[in-house]
């Protein structure tokens, strides 16, 4: 008896294409939450300037009775500038892809862009940040390294200089419930760090993890725990620098800060925007389209006293 | 046609009179340069009259067009290198620190066989001995070609002992953001300070900067403040890369590195942070301080063998449609 089977009679399309597309890493994007989103604005030339006023002293001691008027104070302020920088990216696509392709290549390249445009403003906010905020190697641990790995004695040294700085905490405290494993968690500064912290956090005094908050609902996708009155922030793209620490190992930077540390600074009247330009605008014979985004941003250091940047190694 | 194929650049440069590599902005994604010597070539062209690069060449690579009739060559030591983004921090290869390593002088020399030029930055790393500038930065002044390199910025004669062995890194290009935390390597404490730094600053008069010294590095005192910057390159000992900051500073304890045990068992680190400028005449209306993205794409042609002292370059730049 002769069987028909596929090697005799074989399928007229071999393969199917599954219009279910694969998932694509997008990394927690986390430099931007603690930003202070302002506007320069539009017809206000290259640079934006803003003001602070330094305190005036205190007058503890009484006037008298002398009738004599004392000298006046002095102020006096500093200017923060920040120079407006544009930016953009792009995409050529012939129209043989749209039309001959299975799969929806325009709306995948949409949303590819969309998340290439937010990582770019991520990663603008952690170059300003690492480029310009004072910081402070971690000296608590006992790997041999310097910076140390990080120890709590390290967040405590940060924490108390924010909180000498006057430094503003970011979310309020939650308050303790009546739930099995959770712990009240205090008021708190954010601190944005590698997620290679994970473990190194874990393994520091009175760490809480996130899913030991009696509250789940103030909490934040990237968040990991917190220590003390630090809400870290892990993500895959934050800071490390290669080689530099004093064994030559890779150094974590863990930006700590406070509210109104930092800030994004948008153009008015050019927020980002996604644009499309049909093929009919390309040529004669319209054979290809654009797909792109554009915005105009600059991240400036507000308050550099309210913004540390700690250094560490790993265990 | 609103995208066109071979969009071309066209600009001059002269060299310096101590030619320098030069670094030509190019908008991304042009992929070939050429670069004559229109002074060389209006002279009879005895020297490299012609440079071309291409971005798919490995870094530091040409093809040089050298007399007359031109001959060409591939120069593949100093070249062309296209440059997607100059913000890249990625440092170079290690490279060993040779027999000397660092020496406790002022300057301090590194001996590595690194091919760092003038005025490029090195990270020197896991030290033996003078571990307190293991994992630091600093700006390389002097260069004996894959021998020696000279850090004046580092004046090392008050260090205990050298460092015997080490590694040396490259790294590459400034930070994306403009202005950059600078560490302190000397002070001279008075009415004003003064405050050496590790890498070139690019500061300006009238900045305001906190000066940050933890405790270890003597003149704590200075910790925590603001001042303004009232001149630069003021010299201490050998290093010119210096602030000098309206601090009066003169009953402060003066300013010392660590010991080398010291540091090995964790240390903070002395540091100039700029903050903003001054709010005062004459500085009112200058915008020195702007915090701003300086990364680039471009071209850097080296130096060494192609470029002649005071010769102008023009270039031409192009770009085209990948199919």
């Amino acid at each position: 008896m002769s069987i028909l089977t596929t090697s005799l009679l074989t399928a007229p399309v071999q393969a199917t294409f599954s219009m279910k597309l694969l998932a694509v890493a997008v990394p927690y994007m986390c430099y931007k939450i603690p930003a202070s989103l302002k506007k320069a604005p539009r017809n206000g030339g290259t640079d934006i300037r803003y003001r602070r006023y330094n305190p005036i002293p205190t007058c503890p001691v009484p006037l008298g009775n002398s009738g004599i008027c004392p000298p006046p104070q002095i102020a006096s302020a500093i200017n923060i500038d920040a120079r407006m920088c544009f930016y953009g990216t792009y995409l050529s696509v012939n129209e043989q892809i749209s039309l001959q392709n299975q799969d929806p290549v325009l709306n995948e390249l949409s949303i590819r862009l969309g998340v290439s445009l937010r990582q770019t403003e991520d990663q603008l906010m952690r170059d300003k940040l690492l480029s310009s905020a004072t910081f402070i190697n971690c000296v608590g641990g006992g790997n041999g390294d310097n910076p140390t790995e990080i120890t709590r004695t390290d967040i405590d040294f940060v924490i108390r200089t924010l909180r000498n700085n006057s430094a503003m905490s970011f979310v309020t405290g939650i308050e303790g419930e009546n739930k099995f494993g959770t712990s009240p968690v205090r008021d708190a500064y954010f601190a944005i760090g590698h997620t290679n912290l994970i473990g190194q956090l874990d393994a520091c005094n009175g760490f809480i993890n996130k899913w030991s908050y009696p509250n789940q609902q103030s909490t934040l996708d990237s968040e990991w725990g917190s220590i003390g009155n630090l809400r870290f922030l892990l993500s895959p793209i934050a800071s490390v620098i290669p080689n530099a620490s004093l064994l030559g190992n890779d150094v974590l930077s863990i930006v700590c800060t406070g509210r109104e540390a930092f800030a994004a600074i948008e153009q008015d009247g050019y927020s980002a925007s996604f644009l499309y330009r049909p093929a009919i605008y390309d040529s004669a014979l319209s054979l290809n389209c654009q797909i792109g985004y554009k915005f105009a941003e600059v991240p400036i250091i507000q308050n550099d006293s309210w913004c540390l940047n700690l250094r560490c190694t790993l265990a | 046609m609103s995208s066109p194929i071979n969009a071309q650049l066209n600009g001059s440069f002269t060299a310096a009179a101590v030619p320098i590599p030069v670094f030509i902005p190019l908008p991304c994604g042009y992929t070939q340069i050429k670069i004559y010597n229109d002074t060389g070539i209006a002279a009879g062209g005895a020297g490299v009259n012609a440079i071309e690069g291409k971005a798919t060449f490995p870094s530091h690579t040409c093809i040089s067009y050298t007399g007359v009739p031109m001959v060409p060559a591939i120069n593949n030591v100093n070249g062309v290198t296209f440059v997607a983004d100059s913000g890249d921090q990625t440092p170079g290869a290690a490279v060993a620190m040779g027999g000397a390593g660092i020496t406790a002088a002022s300057p301090a020399v590194v001996t590595s066989a690194s091919t760092a030029g003038a005025g490029d930055i090195i990270r020197v790393y896991g030290t033996t001995g003078m571990l307190q500038v293991a994992g630091w930065d600093f700006t390389v002044s002097v260069v004996n070609a894959g021998v020696t390199q000279t850090i004046a910025n580092l004046p090392a004669a008050g260090f205990a002992a050298p460092a015997t062995a080490g590694f040396v890194r490259i790294i590459p290009f400034v930070p994306r953001f403009y202005p950059v935390t600078r560490r302190i390597t000397c002070m001279t404490l008075g009415v004003q300070t003064v405050i050496g730094l590790n890498v070139t600053h690019s500061y300006t008069v009238g900045q305001k900067v906190r000066v940050t010294v933890p405790a270890g590095w003597g003149c704590t005192q200075i910790n925590g403040m603001l001042g303004t910057i009232t001149a630069v390159g003021t010299a201490v000992s050998t290093c010119l890369n210096t602030i000098t900051v309206d601090i009066d500073s003169s009953t402060f304890t003066a300013f010392a590195f660590p010991a080398s045990a010291i540091a090995a068992l964790g240390t903070g680190v002395p540091e100039v942070a700029p903050v903003g400028s001054a709010a005062v005449v004459p500085y009112g209306n200058v915008f020195d301080d702007a915090s701003r993205n300086v990364s680039q794409t471009g071209v850097i042609v080296d130096s060494t063998n192609l470029l002649i002292a005071n010769n102008v370059y023009s270039w031409v730049a192009y770009k085209g449609t990948t199919i």
